[in-house]
């Protein structure tokens, strides 16, 4: 066969779809003139990693299929689109790819190309319909129906449907070698096409064939412009997606920077810029969003695509060719910034930034042609509503949920940098937390002097740091006659550091926490300390509220003071600290073995140092209402409302029912998402019921990111929102493990016990007070512990998950 | 215009600890005095709207220092610092002395201090300056609004009842409170330029006033004794909806026969 013979003018086929290529290469090297304008991003490192992010992400497309039938819709369109692209290859190169693949193993590689193209082919088509059938029917509240999205929907249909036709035709007039293979076109061209005349088959096979290659190139032209962009930008923006710590925000030189944080898209790295030409606007970062989800006016996908609308701005007027004079008759300066949809509130149209410093960036735009003063627009209030900027609780669901791994919380945070840093522009309440963190070292405000007050009434003294290495190094120095430490080996003074955080150290309900803890400790016999006043806020609020200036001071502070006692191991049960003190203090030379209070205790569990016997059961009677200060509180720490018993055999009517709310910080940042459940599971008595949004997709319970100092203005509240799902499982208590998140469920449930919709029975409670409650000691009818070790009827009833 | 705002720094509020005969420990860890920082405010504010130049003027001990840069930050031109070892000890009266000289010295149209201070709590510095230099003084200012064509100021007083609008000819000296509105938190940006700003260190010699009449030799006061005040008894928090929560407090006071 030929195609050169059999396509009529096949010679202007090949020249139309290479300049449908150059068109496509210029048009996307005008978007790369605008990266050049930003500032870098380091993405040369960490090839291997690099590369099995392109293979999960873009390749296996993981995420896509946690929606799965969507999922399946995306594969088989994306791989009808690969199949589809070697036939193009095929048809404008005169049957060169052909060629080459049918020359081994008899033709049957070409055969199995043919033939799963064939089947994609059709696969594409009915997955084309059922994404048209959503758009226009179904209608999932993520999606946005747009006439781009519709376009791209015809024009892929197109180009296949074509395909098919234009084959079954040709296969009737000439016949093909291979055409066995051909499983759809073949049978489609004997039943519609044999009756026809040659002539017939002929005209509607060149018809049908022009159309495919003209739709080809159509496509190639219309793509760079298009929000389908992603189908040559996926494999770049995941292969250099963040590699650090998902928790870790980017470093910031408070000394040398130009501008503090991100004011305009010059100010963000040309990933960030990748990142808006690779969004699809799917919308499931908006799905997950709990601050949209509990109507306020950010929308992360309308965020990024107004990124992508920002540099396409300054793009305009610049010549498609380097070089050319730009475009008279367009005027970019004044062209308005255009409104992204699915936007609550206004979005003030503000005019240019004119007194933005002329940077490095600015210097390369110029020379790069591009429209320096769309450049110099700043994003909040153009891409993104002021409010907005500060309704982000940093919780991650959106970067979870993104399929070609985009980054909005780092580049949210980078807006309220600059907003804090250089236009000290922030909601009036975080002064508070902002003067409180500076001068009292915790946003609470309360003295430093108090920091131990928590611990006062224990039947146990709480060791501090500092006491323990002056004793250890006194009773060295007295050579080896007091209790020498060598009984222990020559083990450290302090095995354990609990960083017990400002919230367990100053809120009233959170001290609860710490008394459970700290009797845990104890009763595992771990030789414990706390920094007492030499602690500070770990500065997670300052750094996510913008407020990098007080964050480095406090985190420096701490690097400092840690340093000094270099703990083996450091336990603490906000997972906010946990989060900062592993992840980002190696930023300032604190590199630390942290594990979150939940990780240590199910090691004490699963290790026997715990024996957790005490059945925690429904409570006989009404709770402590869960809102009277620290009225419930007994000496070590045990909730009043809930009934410790001794386990009876068989009883299992009084077990007593509990959801567990997984912390954004926790769980989607640091992927601790078993131990506090088997942690759970060992208490007994407790029967778990999972919320539908759990785990990595957990729902934020609104204090992240410094919202826990901020008031909470527009839309309903999100720990109501989250409350209300917890209440949805029927669980009569709400399992916390985090101090904020506690603090959220707790006002949470007071409010809807109030409003009616829920038991005063229902409690929140930390897994620690839980486990402790439950430990022998907590109640004289607990059997004595059996000190040998492991095994027999106290162990039994200890169970640990993984 | 020209402004000269007094600014003290006191221990931050909370941590105060007295030292050796009764003395307020001012070795470490101050701030800027609350009520400093809501004039201080008021006048970056004035500056903003009818231009001129805001400088600050603080007497105290080295560790004042923070608090006098965190006022350039916030937009303070230049700062006067009156430091001199043996000012130490000085009670309000020498204060008031070594202010009124240092502000002879200095050019204004108004001078603004706040209407007392956390730790010292007199309230009467700034009485004691408007007195030696024959300032008109204008006190619990709420408002402050010059007119600088007629070179006179009209002010909000807080009365029992309400305000009296007060009016006097510039330079003129006011104490105002904290509803003339909440400071502004500073940017990094103006930390960095803080840095570049001048503070000017004046002896007591400097000022003119002679060693003899300052310090705690020349107090007219002593503190006898101090105590900490009883800790307060542990509070109920009623965190129920309006309706449910005032029947919370009623059962509360009923028990302890108060309703």
């Amino acid at each position: 066969m030929s195609l050169a013979s059999e396509v009529p003018l096949y010679p202007l086929a090949p020249l139309i779809f290479a300049i449908a290529v150059v068109s496509f290469a210029l048009q996307m090297g005008r978007h790369l003139r605008v990266f050049r304008a930003a500032h870098p991003s380091d993405v040369a490192n960490r090839a291997g990693d690099r590369l099995r992010s392109l293979l999960r992400y873009a390749i296996a497309q993981v995420r896509m299929f946690r929606d799965r039938r969507a999922g399946t819709m995306h594969a088989a369109i994306f791989w009808g689109f690969v199949l589809l692209t070697v036939g193009t290859a095929n048809r404008v190169t005169a049957g060169l790819v052909e060629a080459v693949l049918a020359w081994p193993l008899d033709g049957w590689i070409w055969r199995v190309v043919v033939a799963a193209g064939q089947l994609l082919a059709v696969a594409v088509l009915v997955a084309i319909v059922y994404a048209a059938f959503r758009r226009v029917v179904t209608r999932p509240a993520r999606l946005t129906l747009s006439r781009d999205a519709l376009l791209v929907l015809v024009l892929i249909g197109g180009i296949v449907a074509t395909e098919l036709v234009a084959e079954a035709f040709r296969l009737a007039r000439y016949g093909d070698p291979y055409e066995a293979a051909t499983l759809v076109s073949w049978p489609l061209g004997r039943l519609v096409a044999a009756p026809l005349s040659p002539s017939a088959q002929q005209a509607i096979f060149g018809v049908t064939w022009w159309a495919n290659i003209l739709l080809v190139c159509a496509f190639l032209v219309y793509l760079p412009g298009s929000k389908h962009l992603h189908i040559a930008t996926a494999f770049f923006n995941t292969a250099f997606r963040k590699l650090a710590p998902r928790g870790e925000l980017p470093p910031m030189d408070l000394e040398s920077e130009t501008t503090f944080g991100v004011r305009t898209i010059a100010d963000l790295g040309w990933k960030d810029l990748l990142d808006g030409f690779t969004c699809t606007e799917c919308g499931r970062c908006q799905s997950q969003c709990p601050a949209w989800a509990t109507g306020k006016p950010l929308n992360p996908k309308t965020f990024i695509m107004g990124l992508r609308q920002m540099a396409v701005d300054a793009e305009e007027g610049v010549p498609i060719l380097p070089g050319m004079p730009r475009v008279p008759w367009i005027r970019p300066s004044d062209a308005p910034a255009r409104p992204v949809a699915d936007v609550r509130g206004t979005v003030a149209g503000t005019g240019a930034g004119s007194d933005a410093a002329p940077g490095a960036g600015a210097r390369a735009a110029v020379a790069a042609g591009l429209a320096t003063a769309a450049l110099a627009r700043p994003i909040v209030d153009t891409a993104m509503p002021y409010d907005a900027v500060w309704d982000c609780v940093t919780c991650g669901a959106c970067v979870e949920a993104c399929p070609v791994t985009i980054e909005h919380v780092d580049k949210i945070v980078g807006l309220r940098r600059n907003l804090v840093l250089e236009d000290s522009r922030f909601p009036q309440e975080a002064t508070t937390a902002f003067t409180n963190m500076e001068r009292h070292g915790n946003p609470w405000g309360q003295p430093r002097s108090a920091r131990l007050d928590w611990a006062k009434g224990l039947p146990f003294e709480v060791p501090v740091a500092a006491d323990v290495l002056a004793a250890a190094a006194s009773s060295d120095s007295n050579g080896s006659g007091g209790p020498a430490p060598s009984d222990d080996g020559g083990a450290a003074p302090i095995e354990v550091l609990y960083w017990v955080g400002c919230a367990a150290a100053f809120d009233d309900r959170n001290r609860r926490v710490a008394r459970a803890l700290v009797t845990c400790l104890q009763e595992a016999g771990v030789r414990f300390a706390v920094l007492g006043q030499e602690e500070s806020c770990s500065g997670d609020p300052a750094r996510r509220m913008g407020n990098e200036y007080v964050y480095q001071m406090l985190a420096q502070a701490n690097v400092e003071t840690l340093n000094r006692y270099a703990p083996p191991l450091i336990v603490t049960a906000c997972p906010h600290c946990f989060n900062t003190i592993s992840n980002e203090y190696p930023q300032f030379g604190g590199r630390y073995e942290v594990v979150h209070h939940s990780q240590y205790l199910a090691r004490l569990v699963a290790e026997g140092r715990l024996r957790p016997l005490t059945a925690v059961l429904a409570a006989a009677e009404t709770g402590d209402g869960s809102g009277t200060g620290d009225e419930g509180q007994t000496a070590r720490g045990v909730p009043s409302g809930t009934v410790s018993a001794p386990i009876l055999p068989g009883d299992v009517a009084r077990r007593r029912t509990i959801t567990y709310h997984d912390s954004c910080y926790l769980t989607r940042y640091n992927g601790v998402f078993e131990q506090p459940r088997a942690v759970l599971a060992a208490v007994p008595g407790l029967e778990l019921r999972e919320m539908e949004r759990n785990g990595r997709q957990s729902f934020c319970c609104g204090a992240g990111g410094g919202r826990m100092w901020m008031e909470e203005r527009r839309g309903i509240r999100i720990n109501a929102e989250r409350t209300r799902q917890a209440l949805e499982t029927g669980a009569s208590a709400v399992a916390t493990a985090c101090p904020f998140c506690l603090v959220m469920m707790r006002d949470g449930v007071a409010d809807a016990v109030a409003a009616g919709a829920a038991s005063t029975e229902v409690q929140t409670i930390d897994i620690a007070e839980l486990l402790a409650s439950s430990l022998p000691s907590s109640r004289s009818l607990a059997p004595a512990t059996d000190a040998s070790g492991p095994g027999g009827a106290a162990s039994a009833a200890v169970e640990v998950e993984g | 215009m020209r402004i000269v705002v007094l600014l003290k720094a006191v221990p931050v509020v909370g941590n105060e600890k007295l030292v050796d005969g009764w003395r307020v420990d001012r070795s470490a860890g101050l701030e800027a005095n609350g009520n400093d920082e809501y004039v201080l405010e008021a006048g970056l504010k004035l500056v903003e709207q009818h231009g001129g130049e805001l400088v600050t003027l603080t007497m105290g001990p080295t560790p004042a220092m923070e608090a006098i840069r965190k006022a350039l930050a916030m937009g303070a031109a230049r700062a006067v610092h009156v430091q001199d070892p043996v000012l130490a000890g000085s009670d309000t009266l020498a204060t008031g002395l070594v202010l009124a000289a240092a502000l002879r010295k200095m050019e204004y149209d108004l001078v603004l201090a706040g209407a007392d201070t956390s730790d010292g709590q007199g309230g009467i510095v700034g009485a004691a300056v408007a007195t030696r230099l024959g300032l008109p003084y204008l006190s619990y200012a709420a408002h402050i609004e010059p007119d600088p064509s007629a070179e006179t100021i009209r002010v909000r007083r807080i009365s029992a009842a309400g305000y009296d609008v007060i009016e006097a000819p510039m330079p003129a000296f006011v104490a105002g409170t904290q509803l003339l509105g909440e400071p502004r938190y500073p940017s990094l940006r103006g930390i960095m330029q803080a840095r570049s700003k001048e503070i000017a260190t004046w002896t007591l010699a400097d000022v003119g006033v002679e060693a003899s009449s300052v310090g705690s030799s020349a107090a007219l006061t002593e503190v006898d004794s101090a105590t900490p005040p009883p800790p307060r008894a542990g509070a109920t928090i009623v965190r129920e909806a309006p309706e449910i929560a005032a029947e919370r407090i009623v059962e509360f006071l009923a028990s302890r026969r108060l309703v």
